[in-house]
């Protein structure tokens, strides 16, 4: 009897641990979600209420029709996130399947020269100068093709490749497919939850990235909704000066329906990724 | 008998690869081969071409004068490096912020995959887990934004929540003395979450033979945990503090860039953006690059040493 006691006090304390750490990770951003979507009105006379008391898209609105600012930032992060993570996902296949062939000669060098650079790289100033000079400035490309492999998600992607059954590739070489046949007609097909998972966090990494833009965008009209985000709230810039332009908006209304802009599309990613890691793929396959 | 093994499977792997048979190997792959060449040439120009610009490092570059022209100073911007109190000052922040972390933020996230492990209802867990993995996707640029709304000393919440009880809390973003715990704290609410997910993993492989023994020898829930649970997990723990340890100097830029301000340099600059702000907002390439190839080789050599010593525990290292 006195033993129960002891554990359901233990539980309490446990549940109670965990459910407060939880809220102290929703509460902020539930708070700003509320606040954004809330009405002026409303805002005006009790700006830090947790429980909606009214709701207003306008903040939203004016987002996305202000002159030469969020719409336009939002898009460019999606051309970013969909045209790298497209890139990224053909590399590091690429390299991926060939490295998974065990007896590929030359594989061990290959392999080599890869890891090597997760132990040494030359450093930022190197770096910036070589992208410089490809004149990759102010594009896209400055955005994705510099940073396009993680050789993490590669050898993860390997090692996966190197488990799966080779009676498959087998018999489609009898059936008279080249290896690039095989890679994109059978390999990849059943490995679709490790091409999802990979893509999610390669997508997840363009979407969150600033730095490279801060490196290599210098003109207004190619920052993407990070940047922004960074100048109107981090470094509290004024919106004109940012170029985001809006009518009768409150500002600091406007800056949080902005944070919120930046974290739904990780939203809509996160069951999927979650889905992926929960079940152990991701650490499963970093062991060979 | 291996001995004698050894020698003779040397001598087929040369026969093998002297007989022709390793052209054969090399055309049998040879679609393999191309669609490896962007990959390689990838690799050789992002990575392998800036590792060549170290020798900035040892010249007074400019731009005009480019890679070639630019002369030779040996190795004056080390010495410089080496006397300049904002380099040395970044470099300590660096190491003690990291310090702070591996005492705080490492412990924590055992902690915290220990406790889910206790939970039982298998919805709550998923809950909690759900929104403690959550913010490790969302970027620092939102982090930070959200932290400086919340924290707004006009009109923040939680600085609204503590006036209502009375309590005047200072600016505590801005404050060179508050701004490490800041750092902790705000990594602590990103990322330990995330953590979990290896000690979670972990601490599923314990065979589960090991805790019904443990309740037959009477052991209750905090006993198990410290004889069955933890000892199941030891060898992670290990693994992950030396990996860590091994990423101290790489660690945080994104974080402190999106968090600091001239105010708190004092307390909160480090390696990365210092070198970060003397090549792009001073434009000093040459002197910048001596700091960066310094890291570079301290980053390199931990992380040798830490996967030598995870090898020495028996587990495999992911490279």
């Amino acid at each position: 009897m006195l033993f129960r006691k002891r554990i359901s006090l233990a539980s309490i304390l446990i549940y109670t641990f965990l459910t407060f750490f939880a809220l102290i990770i929703l509460i902020p951003v539930w708070h700003i979600f509320v606040i954004s979507t809330s009405s002026p009105t409303v805002y005006i006379t009790d700006p830090y209420h947790l429980i909606p008391k009214s709701f207003s898209l306008a903040e939203y609105k004016r987002a996305f029709h202000s002159i030469g600012g969020i719409a336009r930032a939002l898009l460019i992060s999606i051309e970013i996130t969909v045209l790298g993570t497209v890139l990224s996902m053909f590399l590091t296949c690429c390299g991926a399947y060939t490295l998974s062939k065990k007896d590929l000669p030359g594989r061990s060098i290959l392999f080599r020269i890869l890891v090597f650079t997760m132990f040494f790289s030359g450093g930022l100033v190197p770096f910036y100068i070589l992208v410089r000079n490809l004149k990759l400035n102010d594009t896209i490309l400055a955005l994705t093709l510099p940073v396009a492999i993680s050789t993490y998600n590669l050898i993860i992607m390997k090692n996966y490749f190197t488990g799966l059954p080779v009676s498959l590739e087998e018999s489609a070489k009898i059936d008279g497919y080249n290896d690039i046949q095989i890679l994109y007609k059978i390999i990849i097909p059943i490995s679709k939850p490790i091409i999802a998972a990979i893509s999610l966090f390669y997508a997840v990494g363009y979407w969150n990235d600033y730095f490279m833009a801060t490196l290599f965008i210098s003109s207004n009209n190619m920052f993407p909704l990070q940047i922004l985000l960074r100048q109107m709230i981090i470094q509290n810039m004024v919106l004109a000066q940012v170029g985001v332009q809006t009518v009768g908006s409150n500002p600091e209304q406007f800056k949080m329906a902005c944070i919120i802009i930046g974290i739904i599309p990780v939203l809509c990613v996160y069951p999927f990724v979650q889905k992926y890691f929960t079940k152990g793929i991701m650490l499963g396959a970093v062991k060979e | 008998m291996s001995q004698e093994f050894l020698p003779a499977s040397g001598k087929a792997k040369k026969q093998l690869f002297h007989s022709g048979n390793f052209l054969k190997r090399v055309n049998k792959y040879k679609y393999l081969y191309l669609i490896f060449i962007p990959v390689l040439a990838w690799y050789i120009i992002f990575c392998y071409i800036p590792m060549y610009g170290i020798v900035m490092a040892f010249q007074d570059y400019t731009m005009s004068k480019g890679f070639f022209a630019s002369p030779f100073v040996g190795f004056a911007n080390f010495r410089e490096l080496f006397q300049d109190d904002y380099f040395l000052r970044a470099f300590s922040n660096t190491v003690i912020i990291a310090v702070y972390r591996m005492l705080t933020e490492f412990p924590f996230s055992i902690i915290l995959a220990l406790l889910l492990n206790e939970i039982r209802h298998i919805k709550y867990r998923k809950t909690i887990q759900t929104v403690i993995y959550l913010p490790h996707f969302l970027s620092w640029v939102i982090v930070a934004s959200i932290f400086i709304t919340v924290f707004s000393p006009e009109n923040g919440l939680v600085t609204t929540l503590f006036s209502t009880v009375g309590v005047q809390i200072p600016d505590v973003l801005t404050a060179a003395k508050s701004f490490r715990s800041v750092l902790i704290l705000t990594d602590i609410w990103k990322e330990s979450g995330w953590m979990t997910v290896i000690y979670v993993a972990a601490i599923a492989a314990i065979d589960i033979q090991l805790y019904e023994a443990a309740t037959i020898d009477g052991a209750g829930r905090w006993l198990q945990m410290w004889y069955v649970t933890l000892p199941g997990i030891r060898n992670t723990i290990v693994i992950m503090f030396i990996l860590t340890l091994g990423q101290i100097l790489t660690w945080g830029f994104d974080q402190v860039y999106n968090f600091y301000n001239p105010l708190v340099y004092d307390t909160g600059d480090i390696l990365d953006t210092y070198i970060f702000r003397t090549a792009l907002a001073d434009i000093r390439f040459s002197y910048a690059a001596a700091a960066g190839l310094f890291r570079s080789v301290i980053c390199t050599a931990l992380l040798l040493v830490s996967n030598k010593i995870v090898k020495l525990f028996g587990e495999e290292s992911i490279y």
